[in-house]
């Protein structure tokens, strides 16, 4: 428990979790205030409309008006962009989880050029074996 | 039907927690599980208003952020794993290689 | 109406002790299962709250993805220095 990792490891316990706990603490404190003081009005008596909840929210999400539906907002435009985040998201994660030939390193963080040899050089003259310059070996 | 306040509360609770977290932590894995536990609470917001007004708005709302909340973590699980690759450590505070 | 302020009442502390667990446990497995003890808590308070299909894709979403993936990257990640207190999971 107490290894010296940079003497960060030590302090877990019991210094470095006293003003986070205390400004939770507070911040709870602050928003429950406000939540017991503020005024919400009547509640409704429950979801109206013949159509199901679970439909209403399917006519929500593409913008169909029902008549019988519960009221809501529509959800298309939101629909259509989140569809483009999750489709940036997957490309995202594939290129953290691809990882090139005989690096042991990830494309996506490596840290820092220094400690990759020279033979990490991109070739930029098509590969082809020249004589001036000098020699890229490996 | 339970108050709204004390939905409120709970989600204020909630959030306050998954606050403390990622205040307190170094490990990254806790760092998302704090996230989701702030977007539980946004979530449970949503859907006590909802019921609260008789309006679908919260519960679609509710449901993007659910969809959004999947995308990010499995972000978040590729950059711990690029973390964990690269640094032989998922300890958030041994990556500095980007502090300036 | 009581039932379901006692319930209410239940499944908060259930929720609130959960999540206080999360961020609590030095143990990050720990830390994933106690995860999953709260997210099925806050679906029941979907459930309580008229969101029936909401507290469906609550469960499948995040107790079937979310907390898999973290339990993929939890056993990934997972030092192989056990001995001296798997310090670097705290």
């Amino acid at each position: 428990m107490s290894v010296d990792r940079g003497g960060r490891d030590a302090d877990v316990d019991d210094r470095s979790r006293k003003w986070p706990g205390v400004a939770a603490i507070a911040l709870f404190v602050v928003l429950a205030a406000v939540f017991v003081g503020a005024p919400f009005g009547d509640a409704a008596g429950g979801f109206e409309g013949d159509a199901g909840i679970t439909a209403s929210i399917g006519y929500s999400m593409f913008n169909i008006d029902a008549p019988d539906a519960i009221p809501s907002e529509g959800f298309l435009v939101s629909f259509i962009l989140i569809a483009v985040v999750l489709d940036a998201a997957l490309d995202g994660a594939v290129m953290l989880a691809t990882r090139e030939e005989e690096d042991e390193r990830s494309p996506g963080l490596a840290s820092d050029a220094t400690d990759r040899g020279p033979e990490r050089v991109p070739s930029t003259d098509g590969g082809r074996p020249v004589g001036d310059g000098e020699e890229v070996d490996d | 039907m339970v108050p709204i306040e004390y939905y409120l509360l709970l989600s204020a609770a909630v959030f306050c927690i998954g606050v403390f977290g990622i205040l307190t932590r170094r490990n990254a894995l806790l760092f998302l599980m704090s996230v989701e536990l702030l977007l539980n609470a946004a979530n449970i917001n949503l859907v006590a208003f909802s019921r609260f007004h008789g309006n679908l708005t919260g519960q679609t709302f509710s449901l993007f952020t659910l969809a959004l909340a999947a995308a990010e973590v499995a972000i978040g699980i590729g950059i711990v794993l690029v973390l964990y690759r690269n640094f032989d450590d998922v300890d958030v505070t041994e990556a500095t290689t980007m502090r300036w | 109406m009581v039932y379901e302020m006692l319930t209410f009442g239940l499944f908060a502390l259930v929720t609130i002790a959960s999540s206080l667990g999360v961020v609590l446990v030095r143990d990050v497995w720990h830390s994933a299962l106690l995860l999953g003890v709260a997210l099925l808590s806050v679906a029941v308070h979907y459930v309580m709250l008229q969101a029936e299909f909401l507290a469906a894709m609550q469960v499948l979403v995040y107790v079937g993805g979310v907390l898999i993936l973290i339990t993929f990257a939890v056993m990934l990640t997972r030092q192989a220095k056990t001995d001296e207190e798997e310090v670097t999971n705290v």
